[in-house]
């Protein structure tokens, strides 16, 4: 079994019989819902290093934020079940369909796990797939490389808003709410810094990048 | 309201230490890189070369880095992860 699919896995198996967290532990958790991991400077943290290949850039860090999403979506996969999430939603007024061009080949209406599943196994195909994400050394790009790219960040947007929207209760009860905060601000820091997605696409989390990455990033 | 399974518990406690560990590595001052460009530029100083072939030198460093970003995505392959 695939480390990452694993992640994702269903299998539950038995629950915690204590209660955890309580109540007064989760309150005083709370007060701390907009820390992050460490104090370094993530802005600065994803510009291209002098000298750097900009494809090369892209193509490690779209690896590391599919893991990422794919982690951090592993914590609540027994949140987000098809009964509890029957649509892949980010708040109550936004819907995302699926659509590839294998089986669904117009906009269907999907559950969230279903939909998130569809998702990720859609990345990895183009991870792995050696013309898109060339492994060999000197190997390079395709010419439609940035595209991609974009429809990748596009798409892993979703994860987090669905998260944020639906689940960021549950990740507060397991104390990753710190954890996620980096990561989605990692991610919205390096999509600012490489023009990768479009303002209308980032709507749905319009206030939480405000909070997450500050004043100067207020969507219009 | 859903009481965590454990299962779930202990997986995102392990996801927890991921994260704390790779965002030590983002935020880490110097990089990584810049480490070893300092190394680098230590030793440049104190070769006796023309200043055209410390910058050859200086491109043979970007090269292997941009390879070494190539490998660390070849290296989690996400198909190649396998748990013990
Ligand atoms: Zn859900």
């Amino acid at each position: 079994m695939s480390l990452f699919s694993g992640m994702r896995g269903k299998d539950k198996t038995f629950r915690a019989k204590k209660h955890i967290p309580e109540r007064t532990h989760q309150h005083r958790l709370q007060k701390y819902a907009e820390v992050t991991l460490g104090s370094g400077n993530l802005k600065l943290a994803v510009q291209l290093p002098e000298g750097e290949d900009s494809q090369e850039w892209l193509a490690v860090h779209t690896y590391d934020f599919y893991n990422q999403i794919n982690m951090l979506y592993g914590i609540i996969t027994e949140y987000c079940t098809p009964q509890r999430c029957p649509v892949m939603s980010a708040g109550a007024r936004v819907e995302y369909r699926w659509q590839d061009n294998k089986q669904y080949k117009k906009p269907t209406t999907v559950s969230a796990p279903h939909y998130v599943d569809l998702l990720m196994n859609w990345i990895q195909g183009q991870l792995e797939d050696n013309d898109v994400f060339p492994s060999q050394l000197g190997a390079p790009f395709p010419k439609n490389f940035s595209s991609i790219v974009k429809t990748i960040f596009k798409r892993l947007f979703r994860v987090y808003a669905h998260i944020y929207c639906h689940h960021l209760e549950a990740i507060q009860q397991l104390n990753a709410e710190p954890h996620l905060n980096t990561s989605f601000k990692h991610f919205m820091y390096f999509v600012y810094e490489f023009k990768l997605m479009d303002k209308s696409e980032m709507q749905p989390l319009a206030e939480k990048i405000t909070n997450v990455l500050g004043d100067e990033y207020v969507l219009t | 309201e859903i009481i965590p399974s454990v299962e779930t518990v202990e997986k995102s406690a392990a996801i927890k230490i991921y994260f704390e560990n790779y965002f030590y590595g983002v935020l880490k001052k110097p990089s990584g890189r810049m480490t070893r460009r300092l190394l680098l530029e230590n030793e440049l100083e104190k070769m006796t070369i023309s200043e055209q072939d410390k910058q050859w030198i200086r491109q043979e460093l970007l090269d292997l880095e941009s390879d070494y970003m190539r490998l660390l995505r070849k290296r989690v392959a996400i198909s190649s992860f396998n748990i013990v």
